[in-house]
């Protein structure tokens, strides 16, 4: 055994990481909207915005009119289902959490395409919650939507 | 080559990555972008006989660490996908630690077998 296979071997996993992280860019890219795109599509009202991170955060404060999906609560699957056919008619879903560096959009994203809904209709956004209250967005603590939904 | 449908669907793996709970949400895509490249180089490098005895350890190593982690999962009871070959399906039990056992071996055959083939 050689150390430089070894070597060889780590910068060949490397080259193929960064080859697939490049692609999966590229691939986000084009559904990973900017911050006044988004605003937009509040505005018109035609999006739904989840909101993925815990139902604390999402009460404390959140994007007026989001509904909370927190990714980690064990009751995803029922707050989907209690969601469904909203889900299902808006045309478009954009699901946000803290900021640029948290994954949790992501990873709900994953599971709302899990769960059945099309994946086109589906817009990460990428800089969440954060950007959104430094842009002075409006931004609310009403949960009687969320409320109504879930009974 | 449990790698490609994992390439083919990166949410998906992140998804079953994080399910684990062991990486930190913030590393997972990073994580599992290595991990499926190495599953990758490893699996066509021991086809093609490339650094046959160090691919082998390699992939010891690797299986060495999903035991582990498959192990963890069951012991802190957490009933999930295991995401290893497909996203889908397979929940996480005793078998699959028994499958990765079965390529320990496997690998150690490579391992520790003929010299015949060097690089």
């Amino acid at each position: 055994m050689k150390l430089s296979n070894f070597v060889k071997i780590f910068l060949t996993t490397c080259l193929v990481s960064l080859f697939i992280f490049a692609s999966d860019v590229q691939k986000e890219s084009g559904e990973t909207e900017e911050l006044s795109k988004i605003y937009q599509l509040f505005e018109s009202g035609e999006a739904i915005f989840v909101d993925a991170r815990s139902y604390d955060e999402y009460k404390k404060l959140h994007i007026e009119g989001a509904i909370s999906i927190p990714f980690h609560s064990e009751d995803k699957l029922h707050i989907m289902s209690k969601m469904e056919d909203l889900l299902q008619s808006v045309p478009k879903i954009v699901v946000y959490c803290d900021g640029s560096e948290c994954n949790l959009s992501k990873l709900l994203a994953g599971d709302l395409v899990e769960f059945g809904i099309n994946r086109e209709k589906i817009i990460i956004f990428k800089y969440g919650f954060e950007q959104w209250e430094k842009a002075n967005y409006p931004v609310s603590n009403d949960t009687a939507f969320q409320e109504s939904l879930l009974n | 080559m449990a790698a490609v449908p994992k390439i083919i669907d990166l949410k998906g793996f992140f998804i079953a990555v994080d399910n684990y709970q062991i990486v930190p949400e913030h590393f997972i895509p990073y994580f599992a972008i290595l991990l499926v490249s190495l599953e990758l180089v490893l699996g066509i490098f021991l086809i093609l006989r490339v650094y046959l005895k160090e691919t082998a350890l390699i992939t010891i190593l690797l299986n060495i660490v999903f035991v582990i982690a498959l192990t963890s999962v069951i012991l802190r009871g957490i009933d999930i996908s295991c995401g290893c070959f497909s996203k889908a399906g397979e929940v996480v039990s005793v078998h699959q630690i028994f499958r990765d056992i079965f390529f320990i071996f496997l690998a150690s055959i490579v391992m520790f077998g003929e010299n015949k083939v060097s690089s």
